[in-house]
């Protein structure tokens, strides 16, 4: 690492020196592909600050400029063209329409870079203008959202992202996320979430994922590679595909210095509400009255309770009297004279106040979010050999959670040099720093979750009032009168805080050496080192530590990796080429997490680890693992249209037992431009490729570190033993992704339209997966191989340019995902597999025949198939399906588990259109699932506690509950019986009981209006006068603005993150989501 | 060149890096092998830790100890046999681990040839599997746990033993301990691994003795109404006859020795140490806040038992039961133990629907002059966050049921009330008059009251009185203690006792049918039968797929239901019994 930084350091102190040299006028016209004349072209001397001119009415131009000067002639529209300004072509100068140039090369595995049409394989590539507004939200995938058909990205309400690639590959829902690859070094991203304290895995402190390491503003491409086929030379990690990032440098800009900044604010606010009730306050069925603490003697006031000295608080369920207007003694506090007045005497008297509605509390308590994000870039091409880029960004975020705020520091350099005719070396560097002073345990089920305090709330609280929390002036004791007993959500946000340092640093140097003609040598070594320093705090009164509680942790990352790859290509006759790789890699990792605790404090309120009361406890867990590979490609082309890849790795692991450390594993792809070989009118532009591609490939995949050996745990009492929850296994094999993909690519009207569709079906077999097994095994979980999983799928992108005049441009975008997933087989003996499961509430179910994400969980107990009742005129009437009440006209839930539905949807797409007038452009992008489901936790609150609009009905004069009810000697009778008011309740916490997940399996059907976005780049000719100005531009744009769905809570995309990890088909309590409005304002000098 | 010098550093780096493999792939934060003796005290600990919380979260419920007036929960909760699946599973899922943890244990000691801690084990095992045959019926055991002992993973499910084979494998497993210890040279294992006995291999045979005297009990009605008493075990030990073995067992207590040894006093029995000054020991109830602790209200059938109730009904027309006043009472005082469990003396009953049960809670005769309900709730050390002693009656409360610092996993008691029941049935010769086992009886009441009253003794006035009260009262099918209702006096003292230990009540109440609890109030559910057995957890249909239905099928009929009785509780006795509660 060491000598990397040098050399990066002497990079960047090599001199540069620009010669001056005799200046001349120099003139011409600027015409297009058809001879007509192309006005207000900007004409300038590459690299100057100053000068240059505009061409006019004719087309015609003149500039200043030495006879060696590079010139560049640029228009929106057309490419940008650089001629030497003693050219022969300067006097005719011939701009091509930009929609006619292909873009050709893509960035593949390991770095390479391959002409598109050679390869057989579905890789995406996503423009760096697509994270535009990214800068400003917690993480650049978001720009991704919508835009590459078979990506599918699962949020937390806390940032952390999970990208799958065509679907769920394996049991193993941790192990199915794509690998990032920055400039050629896959990223290392860890588990980045801290348990709450010791309150099990519904809820987790979420520190974002590592994915949010990389600064938008320097991404200059992504590509998404999909299959097995383009991921085959990265080998395991990328089993589930990858997303290869390559960062920008300055090696193709023209200007010697170019300095550019950018800043960008941002405002989030809660989009939507859930459907609450804003008629019934807290309180118990049949309560008509609400009482605040306790009444004082002999009070006798309308609304009072009858009986003196009555206390009751404000429960955390919503069947209370109507806010009506209806004077009750409500909350009070002296201090802040709420809820009361001071008399003659100066006592304060409570004053009985209306029972009324303050409508959402969720949008009370959320804040505006606000983020301010500056970044300034310089990039200067030293020389034509040497360039180097600077990048500095700082973000500073205030979450929509009171207390959140948080900045980061990005600082990148990225240098490119040749060093002789033969060799080069690249590097980049990027460090990171994050300071969070407060990521709130934000969603989930448990008490530390600020959703889980909020649901104790209902519209009668004004939401300054729980905004008093502390009780007592000591601040020892929080008020949580008002939720309950539950934490008070103020009193987390601002007194349980969880604080983080983190510093990361990932980059690499590349060198690349043209050993002879036709082979070359890249050697490249990597560094990717996090340590993350993390605080947490648990105030004395909180119910979980009521002594208070304080964790500092340590979480340190390391990653070396280095790679060789040595290349040769050769040309046999006119027709046939020959391109050969070798190479190999060795990436080390070693994580560790040290925690000391101190299980309760001394002195209240005071966090370090001397005020402890009891010896703190320490906790201490880590890992190490390598995987070395050797691998190698051959490709052969044949006129340039016919192309033929075959690549085979081989894999050695130590995570896998010594006998099956080893794995091999091969791909062929290829591909045929038919363009290239028949005449399809290519001529007259109507068909500019027309390329078919197939490819079949396999990908091991081995496991996560000490799973093939039993071991011995710690207990918490020193001296003693048990046995792991999981079961290791010494004969764990690796994992084998089978998959074969046709595709087409098709560009016609030159280029105007464009069609990629891809169909593509994979099975992964010996399936590694942690295996839920009968605890009568005294084990909950057995790592197995077994059983194979398969994805089919259909993937359609398309884009065209429905008016393009110089002026104008209309462009239209849309993408499409279908996938389908089948559990093959289970493994021999095995007929089902709990793939994730919330409580007992509700468990996703692998069995053979169906797909991996299908939901099982109770549901009401129903009449069966062909059940008759005698209705109240004496007909028989079919009441099959009708809800089974009980005894007390309650609906029942069933004790045994049944199919829900699935969680996946049915098909994604995402559609979104750009339409440019001159420097303006507008950008709207929408996108959408239909089908998918979600077993969700807020639609229990909500309506368990009966804050939701679906308990409204019956509270006051009954309800008569649609069913049948069961009579003793086993027929039915449709019930005419109504249930009184004072057990409504009871009746809507049995109709949606916690353990019913019928109840709770929701839609996931949403269309979303992601992103609004208008732009406008001041017109060149404008610039140039400014003499310093090269670009600018200011946007203004929406993220998020409206999302169409019949989910019940607010987003139907967010899940929840729980333990380390993101699961979908659960939602447990999420946060609202939020709408973006945001702009950016961009210059360059 | 450079080509053939980079493949040869790639060469070298991958063959020495290949080498580390095997370094790499042993966790530096693990061990790999460790003696018997550790797993002692982690297993104790969590089966504890897991029974008190089952008793609180569910006995206490279904054995009407208590009521939950939660009111975020309805009134077809626990109490009214509506239960939750998460409850359902809690012993399964708990106390399986702890068996997987005992297996391996066993197999350690095996290795070791170390005799004493194989004994150990199997007194564990034999304690852990009888807890969960014992909620649940039929269950895994010939294959439970055996997965952990082999690394060739063939099948991941576990066939269902039926409970009468688990039986004869606990006795034989239980005489197999006695036999080891009863020749066990030297005296202890390691005092830091066994934080119940310091490492004693004599009171552990004392304590498995004493499990296998409450095993004898739990099956005898069964297995003489079934084989005449004789129950086949293996090749070594051949047959046990239940009573002549009780018999045998009894002799032993009596003389403190013998081939049987069992708990000789209070002293011997097992404590399972709690602090909340350790994360790792602290109670299942550390976190609990007040708000929830006090949803649990004590029952008008427990007050009726410990206290000198008056039948009254209040003006919605719901029967209560308050203590007499003063005049009223006589000469009885309150039972001794009720301070250390419960503050105020009101009692709630059983089965109310929930308006019912908002409108006894709020309405003004229930409330105090303070204006709280009167209702009992369960005692609760002094809030730790603001250090503040919670009200308490009398004495002060002297035991935190929280945050206590120590549970019973069995009780001294618990012996002397199985003695008393063995003469009341005639099973132990010598103890076949009625005075002979009502001295067990009154021995078995103050002992208990000792274990949670440390402010008497067994001559107080206070205890003397009690003992008086409840043997010569007319408290048990309104007549007072004779040979005829000899044994509802001894189970309905017994489960009094057993307040706090784990599921024993339940077991006696579904085994002999006492005490008599009123089963079909007005909010019972489950067809008015007190649940017979806890629901196999739903995902064992996953987890152990071919198993699972065939157990249904084999003896609940197809569905997992809690109305079937467990092996043991099927008898004509018992079912007599326990329809006396359906009035």
């Amino acid at each position: 690492m060491k000598k990397l930084l040098c050399i990066l350091t002497l990079l960047l102190l090599i001199p540069v020196a620009v010669l001056a040299q005799d200046q001349k006028t120099w003139s011409g016209v600027v015409v297009d592909s058809n001879g007509d004349p192309v006005i207000g072209v900007a004409v300038f001397v590459a690299g100057a600050v100053s000068g240059g001119s505009i061409t006019d009415d004719n087309g015609a131009y003149s500039i200043v400029a030495a006879p060696d000067a590079d010139i560049q002639f640029a228009c929106l529209g057309f490419e940008t063209v650089t001629l030497k300004a003693s050219s022969e072509q300067m006097k005719r100068v011939v701009l091509k329409d930009d929609a006619e140039i292909l873009q050709t090369a893509v960035v593949t595995a390991l770095g390479i870079k391959r002409d598109e049409k050679a390869i057989g394989y579905s890789a995406q590539k996503v423009d760096s203008e697509k994270f535009a507004n990214s800068g400003t939200t917690g993480n650049w995938l978001n720009g991704i959202s919508g835009q590459v058909a078979g990506l599918n990205i699962d949020r937390s309400s806390g940032g952390s992202m999970r990208v799958t690639v065509r679907g769920e590959s394996s049991a193993d829902l941790e192990n199915n996320t794509a690998l990032f690859v920055v400039d050629g070094v896959p990223m290392y991203n860890t588990a980045t979430a801290s348990d709450a304290g010791g309150e099990g895995s519904s809820f987790a402190i979420d520190y974002g994922n590592g994915t949010a390491d990389i600064d938008p503003d320097n991404i200059e491409s992504v590509t998404v590679l999909k299959g097995a086929a383009a991921t085959a030379l990265y080998g395991s990690q990328a089993a589930n595909g990858a997303i290869i990032i390559t960062t920008k440098s300055a090696e193709s800009q023209d200007a010697t210095l170019r300095v550019s900044f950018k800043s960008s604010f941002a405002a989030d606010r809660v989009l939507s509400s859930p459907d609450l009730q804003y008629t019934y306050g807290q309180g118990s069925a049949g309560q008509d009255y609400y009482y605040y603490l306790t009444s004082a003697e002999g009070e006798d006031v309308a609304g009072l309770h009858p009986v003196t000295n009555y206390t009751t608080t404000a429960g955390m369920e919503s069947w209370g009297p109507k806010m009506d207007g209806t004077l009750y003694y409500q909350y009070y506090n002296i201090d802040k004279g709420i809820g009361g007045h001071v008399d003659g005497n100066g006592d304060f008297i409570r004053d009985a106040t209306p029972f009324v509605s303050y409508g959402d509390w969720f949008k009370r308590y959320f804040q505006t979010g606000l983020t301010l994000s500056n970044a300034i870039v310089l990039s200067g091409k030293l020389n034509k050999d040497n360039s180097v880029r600077v990048s500095y960004t700082n973000n500073r975020i205030s979450g929509i959670v009171p207390n959140s705020p948080s900045q980061t520091h990005f600082m990148s350099v990225r240098t490119a040099n040749k060093l002789g005719k033969w060799l080069r070396v690249d590097s980049s560097v990027n460090y990171k720093k994050t300071l969070n002073d407060n990521i709130p345990t934000s969603s989930g089920y448990g008490s530390t979750s600020i959703m889980y305090g909020l649901w104790c709330y209902a519209p009668n609280i004004d939401m300054n009032w729980p905004a008093n929390y502390w009780l007592d002036e000591a601040a020892v004791k929080q008020d949580a009168t008002l939720s309950g007993g539950k934490n008070n959500a103020y009193f987390l946000a601002y007194q349980c805080i969880n604080n983080q340092k983190r510093d990361r640093i990932y980059g690499n140097v590349t060198m690349k050496a043209d050993i002879a003609k036709g082979l070359d040598l890249t050697v490249r070594g990597g560094l990717d080192v996090t340590s993350d320093f993390r605080t947490q705090r648990q105030a004395t009164s909180t119910q979980a530590k009521p002594n208070g509680w304080y964790r500092e942790q340590d979480v340190d990352s390391k990653q070396y990796s280095g790679d060789f790859l040595l290349k040769y290509e050769t040309q046999f006759g006119a027709d046939f080429g020959f391109t050969g790789n070798v190479g190999g890699s060795i990436i080390w990792r070693s994580y560790s997490n040290h925690s000391q605790t101190a299980s309760a404090l001394k002195i209240p309120g005071v966090y370090s680890l001397i005020n402890t009361t009891y010896e703190p406890l320490t906790g201490n867990n880590g890992y190490e693992r390598q995987t070395n590979s050797l691998y190698g490609m051959l490709s052969f082309s044949w006129k340039n249209a016919v192309f033929l890849d075959v690549t085979g790795r081989n894999d050695w692991s130590s995570t896998l037992p010594k006998n099956n450390r080893s794995f091999f594993y091969p791909s062929v792809s290829g591909s045929v431009a038919l363009n290239d070989l028949f005449e399809f009118g290519r001529t007259n532009g109507l068909i500019n490729l027309m390329k078919i591609r197939a490819s079949w490939a396999q990908v091991g995949n081995d496991t996560a570190p000490y799973r093939v050996a039993d071991f011995l745990q710690s207990t918490g009492f020193p001296g003693t033993v048990q046995i792991p929850n999981s079961k290791p296994n010494t004969n764990l094999r690796p994992e084998i992704v089978s998959s074969w993909e046709v595709g087409l690519e098709l560009r016609m009207f030159k280029n105007r339209f464009s069609l990629d569709a891809a169909y593509y079906d994979a099975v992964t077999r010996d399936l590694i997966s942690q295996m839920p097994v009968s605890y009568a095994n005294g084990v909950n979980y057995v790592y197995v191989n077994a059983g194979s999983i398969r994805n089919r799928g259909v993937e359609l992108s398309m884009s065209g340019t429905v008016v393009k005049t110089r002026d104008l441009q209309w462009k239209l975008g849309a993408n499409f995902t279908m996938n389908r997933n089948t559990v093959v087989s289970l493994g021999e003996g095995i007929d089902s597999w709990i793939i994730a499961q919330y409580s007992s509430h509700a468990y996703m179910t692998a069995k053979e025949g169906e797909s991996l994400t299908a939901m099982y969980g109770k549901g009401y107990v129903r009449a069966p198939e062909g059940s008759v009742a005698i209705d109240a005129d004496g007909n028989m009437v079919d009441v099959s399906g009708l809800l089974v009440l009980d005894q007390q006209n309650f609906p029942q839930t069933t004790t045994e588990l049944q199919y829900l539905g699935d969680c996946a949807p049915k098909w994604k797409g995402g559609f979104n259109t750009t339409l440019k007038w001159k420097g303006l452009s507008f950008y709207v992008g929408l996108d959408g699932q239909v089908g998918g489901h979600v077993f969700s936790y807020t639609s229990w609150v909500m309506n368990y506690r009966g804050k939701s609009v679906n308990t409204l009905e019956g509270r006051e004069g009954g309800m008569v509950p649609v069913g049948v009810r069961k009579t003793a000697d086993g027929n039915y009778v449709i019930n005419d019986i109504a249930i009184d008011p004072a057990n409504i309740s009871t009746y809507y916490h049995n109709k949606y009981d916690q353990t019913n997940a019928e109840a709770h399996f929701v839609s996931t059907q949403f269309l979303k209006l992601r992103e609004v976005r208008l732009e406008y780049a001041l017109p060149k000719k404008l610039l140039a006068k400014t003499k310093i100005l090269s670009e600018a531009s200011l946007s203004v744009y929406g993220n998020n603005l409206w999302c169409w769905t019949d989910f019940p809570a607010w987003d139907p995309e967010a899940v929840t993150m729980r333990g380390s990890a993101v699961i979908p088909g659960f939602e447990i309590m999420q946060m609202p989501t939020t709408a973006q409005f945001g702009a950016t304002l961009n210059l360059v000098f | 060149m450079k080509k053939i010098f980079i493949l040869a550093a790639t060469a070298i780096a991958l063959s020495t890096a290949c080498s580390k493999f095997d370094e790499m792939s042993k966790n530096p934060y693990a061990l790999y092998d460790a003696p018997a003796e550790e797993f002692v005290h982690p297993i104790m600990f969590k089966t504890q830790y897991n029974l008190i919380s089952v008793f609180r979260s569910t006995t206490a419920l279904l054995m009407q100890y208590a009521v939950s007036t939660n009111s975020e929960v309805s009134s077809r909760v626990i109490d009214n046999y509506n239960i939750p699946e998460a409850t359902t599973d809690d012993i399964w899922s708990a106390l399986y681990i702890q068996w997987g943890n005992a297996v391996v244990m066993y197999e350690q000691a095996v290795k070791e040839n170390n005799e004493p801690m194989q004994a150990v084990a199997l007194i564990l095992k034999a304690f852990l599997i009888t807890q969960i045959t014992d909620t649940y019926g039929d269950v895994p055991f010939s294959e439970a746990g055996q997965l952990s002992l082999t690394d060739e993973l063939g099948s991941y499910y576990t066939a269902y033993d039926s409970q009468k084979d688990i039986y004869r494998a606990v006795v034989c497993m239980l005489e197999d301990a006695n036999e080891i210890l009863g020749k066990t040279e030297i005296s202890h294992f390691s005092a830091v691994c066994d934080k119940t006995y310091e490492g004693s291999f004599d009171k552990w045979r004392r304590f498995g003795n004493s499990i296998y005297a409450r095993v004898l009990m739990r099956i005898g009605m069964k297995v003489i109404e079934e084989d005449g008493g004789i129950l086949e075990l293996n090749d070594k030990w051949g047959a046990v006859t239940v009573q002549t073995k009780l018999a045998e067992l009894y002799s032993c207590f009596e003389s403190g020795g013998g081939d049987y040894p069992q708990m000789q006093s209070r002293d011997d029995r097992p404590l399972i140490p709690f602090s909340d000054q350790n994360e790792a020991e602290h109670t299942p109830f550390y976190t609990t806040t007040s708000g929830t602790w006090n949803t649990l209200a004590v029952s008008d059938v427990l007050c009726r038992r410990m206290l000198d109730t008056e039948e009254k009904v209040d003006s919605d027309g719901i029967t209560y039961y308050e203590w007499k006043s003063s005049e009223t009472k006589g000469g009885h005082q309150e039972d001794p133990r009720y301070d250390s469990w419960w503050r105020k003396v009101n009692g709630m009953p059983v089965h109310l629907l929930n308006d019912a049960r908002v409108r006894f809670l709020d309405s003004a005769e229930h409330k105090s002059q303070a204006g709280n309900s009167k209702v009992g709730r369960m005692v609760r050390g002094k809030n730790p966050s603001t250090g503040i002693e919670e009200p308490s009656a009398l004495w002060g409360h002297i035991y935190d049921l929280q945050n206590a610092a120590y549970y019973p996993l069995m009780q001294y008691s618990e012996l002397l009330f199985i003695y008393a029941e063995a003469g009341a049935r005639g099973w132990v010769s010598s103890l076949s008059g009625f005075g002979a086992y009502l001295g067990l009886l009154k021995d078995g009441i103050v002992e208990s009251i000792l274990e949670w009253n440390p402010y008497v003794t067994a001559e107080s006035e206070m205890v003397a009185s009690y003992v008086n009260w409840c043997t010569n009262g007319e408290l048990y099918s309104g007549a007072t203690l004779n040979s005829d209702n000899a044994l509802e006096a001894i189970l309905t003292q017994k489960w009094l006792a057993e307040f706090f230990i784990g599921i024993e009540s339940w077991c006696d109440y579904r085994r002999t049918g006492y005490p008599i609890l009123r089963t079909d109030g007005p909010a019972a559910g489950n067809d008015h039968i007190l649940p017979t057995r806890m629901r196999y957890p739903s995902d064992e249909l996953y987890r152990n797929p071919d198993n699972y239905p065939a157990v249904l099928d084999r003896w609940l009929g197809g569905t997992n239901n809690n109305k079937t009785d467990v092996w043991w509780a099927a008898t004509a006795e018992s079912a007599r019994i326990r329809l006396k509660g359906r009035s």
